[in-house]
């Protein structure tokens, strides 16, 4: 009895422990990107926004509408990465990262925060039809009309004769319900072996033998099998089976740990970048003007090199030359990217020490 | 007793089980973007040839002419009967188009009228529906990621046209989001003196949103918070990048 108890006790203990790590879950994705950790924060995620986007979270999915904003910062779905030689790849459109040398010889990439900035652009897709096809068409098929009611529709109804054909299958159920009725009068008891037919095809020679009287108790089943199917064969009835086949469901799931790594690091000694990224304006119409900058802080605690900001455009923001300023000295070399727009890559020349900090800015047109 | 440990064992055993089962995903949001919009004007900004103007219907019945460009807010879904008149070119001849407004927009609180949809009806899709032709023109709102690059302030919406077997909504819905539909023909109204329901298609109701300026792509400009940030703690960068 005690036994039982606690193991009561701990079962309940464990599964609350369980049922509580339903809030740290992982959810989707989308929502993890922008901080979203837990389905309890993903529930007062749409509150923790900003409220001029507040409008456009679908409250089915908890999700906003990006399709009407201009998106850029961030890394996308394929994470940026430095080669040896300083080549960078999967820096996609709409991408904006940094990448930095340690003193211990690492090349690190750290992203931007993403801007929105509502701008949205409408296209048209047109398409032109013909009325003076549509008049065609009417008028052929008035001309056939009339043809086939004056000519061919009364030889068509001579073809009907197929009716005949099925008032023979009439014939057929008459005489199956004639089975009906013999049966119905059969009191007879005279045993005789009908097991032969045990096939309702041979419902003519039933009628022969019940005619004579050969009908007795053991036939009766034969007699009920083929009214059944007689009657099926009407198609007035039929069976209907209805079958829910429920499966067992489980679901298992087993997480563990399969081994821990503990790194241990010196914290005096952390190499670090921030990037942040501002838009001018929240919205814009095609063709204004919008300012955005750059703000890069060293927040580690030891001196980083070969500081490189690259941000490759979206589609509609179109970079215009000579904004491009820094505050501190700087390569700058502006490239056309896949999305027709440009790739903005600034170097900054010096390195820069632990609490140090750079802003760049340019400007772009949207498009 | 024993049943009655045993009862409270599979219920936690099942409680736990389920416990272990992911939270669904929210799903693709771009799947199902939208929500049914019951009695929202979304405004619309119709453009058409330069002298043209524009009236609507009221309880079947066209009534003030505006000029064009003409910004009204129209109720998703339905069916509003346009009169383009005073056509260049073509004197005393007039079309009917009609206009669907088929999804809203989520511009942010209180820039509504800064960002209306779009709708373009050009010198060419009148004379076409003058000639006989039947003209549909579906508005899409343009995927940024997606977008052409090309610079969308010149005066000219993008377009494309598509052969006669082709569904409109359905090229347009690959360029982005199809939020409205134009359709004109060689459809006029009853002119037996008598009304004509199925023409004005009840004639739902409509919001007249100011008059536009002179400058025919641009809205008048609402109250808009600056939005400035200024990252500097000290200093301005000074040195120009070429």
């Amino acid at each position: 009895m005690r036994f039982q108890i606690v193991s009561v006790i701990l079962i309940f203990l464990y599964s609350s422990a369980v049922l509580g790590q339903m809030n740290t879950l992982t959810i989707d994705p989308t929502l993890a990107e922008r901080g979203v950790k837990s389905v309890a924060e993903r529930q007062e995620f749409p509150k923790q926004i900003d409220s001029n986007i507040r409008s456009t979270i679908n409250p089915i999915s908890g999700l906003q509408r990006q399709t009407e904003y201009l998106t850029d910062g961030g890394d996308g779905i394929a994470q940026t990465r430095v080669e040896e030689d300083w080549t960078v790849r999967n820096l996609e459109t709409e991408d904006t990262v940094a990448h930095f040398d340690t003193l211990d010889g690492r090349t690190l990439v750290e992203p931007s925060n993403r801007v929105f900035i509502y701008a949205p652009r409408f296209g048209a897709v047109r398409k032109i039809e013909g009325v003076v096809n549509n008049a065609q068409i009417t008028a052929l098929s008035r001309t056939d009309s009339q043809y086939f009611l004056n000519v061919d529709q009364g030889q068509e109804q001579l073809g009907y004769t197929a009716q005949g054909i099925q008032s023979g299958y009439a014939r057929t159920r008459t005489q199956l319900s004639g089975v009906e009725g013999l049966k119905k009068s059969t009191g007879t008891g005279i045993t005789q072996g009908l097991g032969a037919y045990s096939n309702f095809e041979s419902a003519m020679s039933y009628s022969n033998l019940l005619r004579q009287q050969f009908i007795g108790l053991a036939e009766l089943s034969y007699l009920t099998e083929g009214r059944v199917y007689a009657k099926a064969w009407q198609g007035n009835e039929g069976i209907k089976v209805q079958m829910n086949i429920l499966a067992p469901m489980a679901a298992t799931s087993e997480e563990g740990a399969e081994s821990f790594f503990q790194i241990e690091e010196d914290e005096s000694k952390t190499s670090k970048l921030r990037l942040i990224k501002t838009a001018s304006k929240k919205s814009a119409q095609p063709g204004e003007i919008v300012e955005l900058t750059l703000r890069f802080d060293n927040i580690g605690t030891q001196l980083i090199g070969n500081v490189t900001i690259l941000d490759n455009l979206t589609t509609r923001l179109e970079f215009l030359p000579g904004t491009a300023l820094s505050s501190l000295k700087s390569g700058f070399i502006v490239q056309p990217n896949d999305g027709g727009s440009f790739t903005l890559r600034f170097e900054i020349t010096d390195p820069l020490k632990p609490g140090e900090f750079g802003v760049i800015q340019f400007q772009c047109r949207v498009r | 007793m024993i049943k009655v440990f045993y009862t409270i064992t599979a219920f936690l055993f099942v409680t736990l089980l389920y416990a272990q089962i992911p939270v669904a995903p929210s799903g693709n949001p771009a799947s199902n973007p939208y929500v049914p919009v019951s009695q929202y004007y979304q405004p619309v900004k119709i453009n058409a040839p330069e002298g043209t103007n524009i009236t609507l219907a009221i309880d079947e019945k066209f009534v003030q002419r505006q000029a064009t460009p003409y910004a009204v807010g129209l109720l998703v879904g339905n069916d509003y009967r346009l009169r383009i008149t005073d056509i260049p070119f073509q004197p005393g001849r007039e079309v009917f188009p009609t206009v669907q407004v088929i999804a809203r927009t989520y511009p942010p609180r209180g820039q509504e009228l800064e960002f209306p949809i779009r709708i373009d009806i050009t010198q060419e899709d009148i004379e076409l529906a003058l000639d006989g032709k039947f003209v549909t023109r579906v508005i899409y709102l343009e995927n940024p990621q997606t977008a052409l690059p090309v610079r969308g302030d010149l005066g000219v919406q993008i377009s494309t046209d598509v052969s006669g077997g082709t569904n409109p909504i359905t090229v347009a819905a690959t360029m982005g989001q199809p939020v409205a539909v134009v359709r004109m023909g060689g459809r006029i109204p009853n002119t037996l003196g008598v009304t004509d329901p199925a023409f004005f298609h009840g004639s739902p109701p409509w919001i007249a949103f100011d008059k536009t300026p002179s400058n025919r792509y641009e809205m008048t400009r609402y109250q808009s918070t600056p939005n400035r940030i200024n990252p500097f703690i000290s200093g301005k960068p000074t040195i120009p990048l070429r």
